[in-house]
């Protein structure tokens, strides 16, 4: 054992090598006349080195493919779901824009024919065709679908024919602009402008 | 190095297993090295190796980018060790046969019909000794001696490893340390 407390705290600091050079000065001169804290220094030394000098075995060889066998296959859903858990808010923004415009999208798709007027008006319907009749003034936007606009009578305001076309009697008019929509950016961004607000929607009438 | 360590983590989160296969290669001598000297059995020590590769696996998500991976991977590998030693002591080794009496086929390594030099034969001897000895102590020494003077690490990386103050690991270093000198002094 050291014979001191403080040659023991010396020892220690000079092999965790923090000890200054005022330090390691001190506990040579100290272990120069110390029989004690000399030898116990050098077995200090010793077994470090010997834990130093200790082979590093290998692991098998067959233990990387032994691990990959036993590792589960990530799914690729999983990738998701690792970026949306610790992104709340976002994730909910994200699920409320997919939802948003899937529901526009089948919107787009799958509501055949279909004409609103925004406004005031009355409209007949011929099949696909949707007509002002002549003498009816549409006071107000005539909006058509997936079919076709017939104006005989008058339009105050814009005609959107969205994937429509329009059979422009030489007797009919339009006041606004015919503007015309044949994709689905156009036309969501055309929605999204808030133009077309389902609570004007009118259904197609039987017949 | 850092770096593709970093590219390859960010490749095992996106399920990348050929990544993986990068880090098992990387790291499963030191992961098996530090399970080896703590539970002290070869066999044992390559299943903690394994399991603790199969939780860093499934549980890389838990891994920030910012820290060091090595330190994690590490940590995992010593908790699973320890955990190891809290169910199995004290029975397998403490039974085993003890250096200075018979065989050591425990921790025999080379097959017993092969002839070896004196000197090798000698060292062989003095490898098991060690590890034997390093076996002996408590395990919360073992684990800074492993980590300090097998693995070479620092203060620093072992207090984040073993999650305790650097003044803790000093300690332990220093009584490990003075531990080891008496078992080894005849040496
Ligand atoms: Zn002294």
């Amino acid at each position: 054992m050291a014979c001191s407390l403080e040659m023991k705290r010396l020892i220690d600091a000079v092999l965790d090598e923090e000890a200054t050079a005022e330090e390691q000065q001190k506990l040579k001169t100290h272990m120069h006349d110390c029989r004690h804290c000399r030898q116990h220094y050098n077995q200090l030394v010793q077994s470090i080195n010997l834990l130093k000098g200790l082979e590093q075995p290998n692991v098998s060889e067959h233990f990387t493919a032994s691990v990959l066998s036993v590792v589960p296959i990530r799914e690729k859903g999983q990738t998701l779901k690792r970026w949306f858990k610790p992104h709340p808010v976002l994730t909910a923004a994200a699920v409320f824009i997919i939802l948003m415009i899937s529901s526009f999208f089948s919107l787009w798709q799958f509501t055949p024919f279909q004409a609103v007027v925004k406004g005031k008006g009355r409209l007949a319907y011929q099949g696909n065709t949707v007509i002002v009749p002549k003498d009816e003034v549409i006071d107000g936007d005539l909006i058509v679908k997936n079919g076709n606009a017939k104006i005989e009578g008058k339009v105050k305001g814009d005609v959107v024919l969205i994937q429509s076309h329009s059979l422009l009697a030489s007797a009919g008019h339009v006041n606004g602009k015919i503007e015309k929509i044949n994709k689905f950016m156009e036309w969501l961004w055309y929605d999204m402008k808030g133009f077309f607000t389902r609570v004007f929607l009118i259904k197609r009438l039987p017949g | 190095m850092e770096s593709k360590i970093k590219r390859l983590i960010k490749k095992i989160k996106k399920g990348d297993q050929a990544a993986f296969e990068e880090i098992v290669n990387l790291y499963k001598n030191q992961v098996y090295n530090i399970c080896y000297r703590m539970v002290g059995l070869p066999h044992e020590a390559e299943d903690l190796a394994q399991e603790t590769f199969l939780r860093a696996y499934t549980h890389i998500d838990q891994f920030k980018s910012d820290k060091t991976f090595s330190t994690w991977l590490y940590r995992i590998a010593t908790n699973l060790s320890i955990d190891y030693l809290r169910k199995k002591r004290p029975s397998t080794y403490l039974d085993a046969d003890i250096p200075g009496t018979e065989g050591f086929t425990m921790y025999m390594h080379v097959p017993s019909d092969e002839r070896l030099p004196e000197d090798r034969l000698i060292e062989n001897e003095k490898q098991k000794i060690i590890h034997y000895e390093i076996n002996q102590l408590p395990p919360k020494y073992r684990s800074v001696i492993v980590l300090k003077y097998l693995q070479d690490l620092s203060l620093k990386e072992i207090s984040n490893i073993l999650n305790l103050p650097e003044t803790t690991v000093k300690t332990r270093v220093h009584r490990a340390r003075e531990a080891l000198r008496k078992r080894l002094r005849h040496f």
